[in-house]
């Protein structure tokens, strides 16, 4: 009398655990897409305000060790242990953690000397951080003043 | 009973979709939560490499003023000249203050609305020294600290 229904309910059963499972592994799909989007977004930007922070750390000692030495081939020995002749420009290759990187560089430092004010005793240095495309990513001006007058007072403050 | 033996085994319509429900919620606040720290990581970031432009291009202000003032000086052999102190008030923004054998001059540059440059250079007969180069905020200087509880 009660078989065939019981049956029947017992299929339903069945058949709606596979279809919630459907709908389930569906929307749990889609909701994952967006959130692995997400979480790759929040990586993205992570690791672009770490770039940006390593760029600033990394234009300071060059402006300091600019304004030190009044010379760009020296600040570029100082800061990387490059030799070069250049007085005017320098490019050097960086990795994203801002070091010295020839083989695979991520970054390309830019230094140059763009101005000479006052009989070359005030020099302004650009320094220009820009991707492999060229795109500029950060840039700041500096400068530094070698006055006879002051060269006493600054050696001593460093030594 | 009759109906405890005819349930299916496993578990039962609407758990599969409260687990998900609990497990999408966690994963969201998850992602929402990185994705903010993220986001004022970047901003602090912004915030303090614009920081750095703003200084350096203040610092090369306060060296231009700091090679103009040289420029004066190096035409003089006594630092304390009427004539030598007379050339420094053509510099905007200068302070100068008569020492014994020399002078001591000072200036603010600013980096940005709340914070300057300090700057104090001192000629005398023993050459030029510079006394003070130093941020302050804006208002402060050594002579007029800003007025804070200190402890």
């Amino acid at each position: 009398m009660d078989s065939p229904i019981k049956a029947k309910r017992a299929g339903t059963a069945f058949n709606l655990f596979f279809v919630e499972m459907m709908i389930v592994l569906l929307f749990f799909g889609i909701a994952s897409a967006v959130i692995l989007k997400t979480f790759v977004t929040a990586d993205r930007i992570s690791r672009e305000s770490s770039r940006l922070e390593k760029m600033s750390f990394c234009a300071q000692t060059a402006a300091e060790t600019f304004s030190r030495t009044g010379n760009l081939s020296e600040t570029a020995e100082v800061m990387f242990g490059i030799k070069t002749d250049s007085v005017s420009e320098i490019t050097v290759p960086l990795d994203e953690s801002c070091s010295y990187s020839p083989a695979d560089s991520d970054l390309l430092l830019t230094m140059t000397v763009c101005g000479e004010e006052y009989d070359g005793r005030l020099l302004e240095l650009r320094i220009s951080f820009s991707d492999k495309d060229g795109g500029v990513l950060y840039e700041v001006s500096s400068g530094a003043f070698v006055s006879a007058a002051f060269t006493e007072r600054t050696e001593s403050t460093y030594e | 009973m009759s109906n405890n033996k005819n349930r299916p085994a496993g578990i039962g319509t609407g758990y599969l979709s409260l687990m998900m429900i609990f497990v999408v919620l966690c994963l969201t606040i998850l992602a929402a939560l990185s994705f903010s720290a993220a986001e004022n990581g970047k901003k602090y970031s912004v915030k303090s490499a614009e920081y750095t432009a703003e200084y350096y291009a203040a610092d090369l202000a306060a060296k231009r003023v700091l090679a103009e003032i040289d420029e004066f000086a190096a035409e003089y052999d006594d630092y304390s000249d009427f004539m030598f102190l007379a050339e420094l008030e053509k510099i905007d923004g200068i302070s100068c203050d008569s020492v014994i054998g020399g002078v001591e001059i000072s200036w603010l540059t600013e980096i940005n609305p709340r914070q300057n440059i300090y700057s104090r250079v001192k000629y005398s007969a023993g050459g030029a020294e510079i006394l003070c180069w130093q941020t302050v905020s804006s208002g402060e200087t050594e002579q007029a600290p800003l007025n804070v509880w200190q402890g």
